[in-house]
């Protein structure tokens, strides 16, 4: 079974519930992730179906610098916007310090490599120079690929590596861009709620988002989809883990009747 | 055959379609049946509807903008400074008012419904509350150029059938979708704000812009692939910068009579 899955925090732990319950049924999958689920596919490529207790451990660690990314306040704080525009449009590309981030991944990961992964999981970005999407080279460092796949706007800026400026695709088309038409996309954002924009800035964010849903929804209309049923009010709770595995459930039987 | 002309979105580039509307003409003796637009190009768009046996209408829109040149100057001035669209951006729903927008277009539109046209003409804005691309083919040709020349940031979005409507191109930019729809057999699109690939920025916010031009980029492709002929026009200059629209013209009339055979 080819699976893709993308998007940002907010779906991570739904996705997580949905993978679990389709690895507790097949364990034989082809996954490719982009954006946040770059976490879930390193996790599972090293632990197998047992990868969200190391993906929650890993998120959960006192000084990741992943949280603010994860706990973002940029839709309901006005004053988190307000630094958020003076910073961008005053001085850097970045909310936060890419080489902090940088030397945490380091030191996590070292010198693992993507084909030292126990399980096959291929990483895909977009080259914000060339404008094209592609898979990594699985002689790339995790540490690199995180990095790259988490140059989450507007809080990391883009990557640089081998000549390439990299993010992840999942920030332009919330999932994988390359999908196959024979595969399964796996995407609680996909199904997310709307927000009501309150200022020009939310408006803007809105807008910046309905294009990367828009392009979803343009790259996936013939494949099929495993999204909520409707919003939960914290994706983020553990809720949402069980949430995913029986919306996932449900999809399978229904799969199975067909 | 029943020939559309789809026009993008692009602001003051939008003067590129009149020079780009005159070269086709000329050159191919073409007849148009339907035309469509976004933003921009809705505005051209609709001036042609109204009057299509008049391929050149520079003068029109020049009389347009000379007339209402100090109004086109506080615009610019007040959209390019920073400590004034910061404060706007978070206090308001928009840097500026629309009621510029308004005006100028009431001067070419008066009470024209789209029953006037003399073609079947069609716009798309965009609806910030349903996140749905919305065509407009009936009712005030006013209040649908305006929704859809409506750039969100810049404007508070319109409200218009129980909607909140912004600038089509937010999305998507050439509309040829609409062009079929309205029964378009042979569709000429014209693409004025081709996102050109960079790597330096300004800033954050131009980081920003940069990226969500390239998710537009990849939204309009899907439109435009579905085109019969697509041609582009390229300038570097900000949507706003009306007092460049003479030179933009004089490009877009070198560049047409280059590339259309």
């Amino acid at each position: 079974m080819k699976i893709f899955m993308g998007g940002l925090f907010e779906g991570i732990v739904w996705d997580s519930g949905a993978l679990s319950n389709i690895l507790m049924q097949d364990n034989n999958i082809e996954l490719t992730v982009s954006g946040a689920s770059s976490l879930i596919g390193f996790f599972y490529g090293m632990h197998g179906k047992n990868f969200y207790k190391y993906l929650k451990e890993f998120i959960e660690e006192k000084d990741n610098p992943i949280k603010p990314l994860i706990n973002s306040d940029l839709f309901s704080s006005r004053y988190q916007q307000a630094i958020t525009l003076l910073k961008l449009g005053t001085s850097g590309l970045e909310l936060k310090n890419q080489t902090t981030f940088s030397k945490y991944l380091d030191s996590h990961f070292g010198t693992l490599t993507i084909e030292k992964l126990k399980h096959r999981v291929d990483f895909e970005v977009f080259d914000i120079k060339t404008g094209k999407f592609f898979l990594l080279d699985r002689k790339i460092r995790i540490s690199q690929v995180l990095l790259s796949e988490l140059s989450i706007l507007p809080y990391y800026r883009y990557t640089e590596l081998s000549d390439m400026f990299l993010i992840p695709s999942s920030y332009i088309c919330l999932s994988p861009y390359n999908l196959s038409p024979d595969g399964l996309i796996i995407s609680y954002e996909a199904g997310g709620s709307v927000f009501k924009a309150m200022n020009a800035a939310e408006i803007l964010l809105k807008i910046s988002y309905a294009r990367t849903r828009e392009l979803f929804r343009i790259i996936s209309k013939d494949i099929e989809l495993i999204t909520c049923e409707s919003p939960l009010e914290d994706p983020l709770d553990s809720v949402a883990f069980y949430d995913g595995m029986k919306t996932c459930q449900k999809y399978m039987e229904g799969k199975l009747e067909l | 055959m029943i020939n559309a002309l789809a026009l993008g979105s692009g602001g003051v580039k939008g003067i590129a379609h009149i020079a780009f509307i005159s070269e086709i003409v000329r050159k191919r003796n073409i007849k148009f049946d339907i035309v469509t637009g976004c933003s921009a190009g809705s505005v051209v768009g609709g001036v042609y509807a109204l009057n299509p046996s008049k391929n050149e209408f520079l003068k029109d829109f020049e009389a347009i903008i000379k007339k209402n040149s100090l109004k086109f100057i506080d615009l610019s001035n007040a959209l390019s400074s920073k400590v004034n669209s910061f404060k706007r951006l978070l206090y308001s729903r928009g840097i500026a008012q629309n009621d510029l927008v308004y005006d100028i277009l009431k001067q070419i539109y008066g009470k024209k419904r789209f029953s006037d046209c003399k073609i079947k003409f069609g716009v798309v804005a965009f609806d910030i509350n349903s996140e749905r691309l919305v065509e407009i083919t009936e009712g005030y040709l006013i209040d649908a150029i305006m929704a859809s020349s409506n750039v969100p940031g810049a404007f508070p979005p319109m409200r218009l059938g129980g909607m909140d409507l912004v600038d089509g191109g937010a999305i998507s930019e050439v509309p040829v979708f609409l062009a079929k729809k309205l029964g378009g057999e042979y569709i000429i699109a014209n693409d004025i704000n081709p996102v050109i690939l960079k790597d330096t920025f300004s800033d954050g916010m131009d980081y920003m812009n940069y990226i969500d031009s390239l998710k537009t980029a990849l939204i309009t492709k899907n439109e435009l692939d579905t085109a019969n002929e697509v041609y582009s026009f390229y300038d570097k200059v900000e949507w706003y910068d009306f007092d460049k629209y003479f030179e933009i013209y004089r490009k877009a009339k070198r560049v047409y009579s280059r590339d259309i055979t």
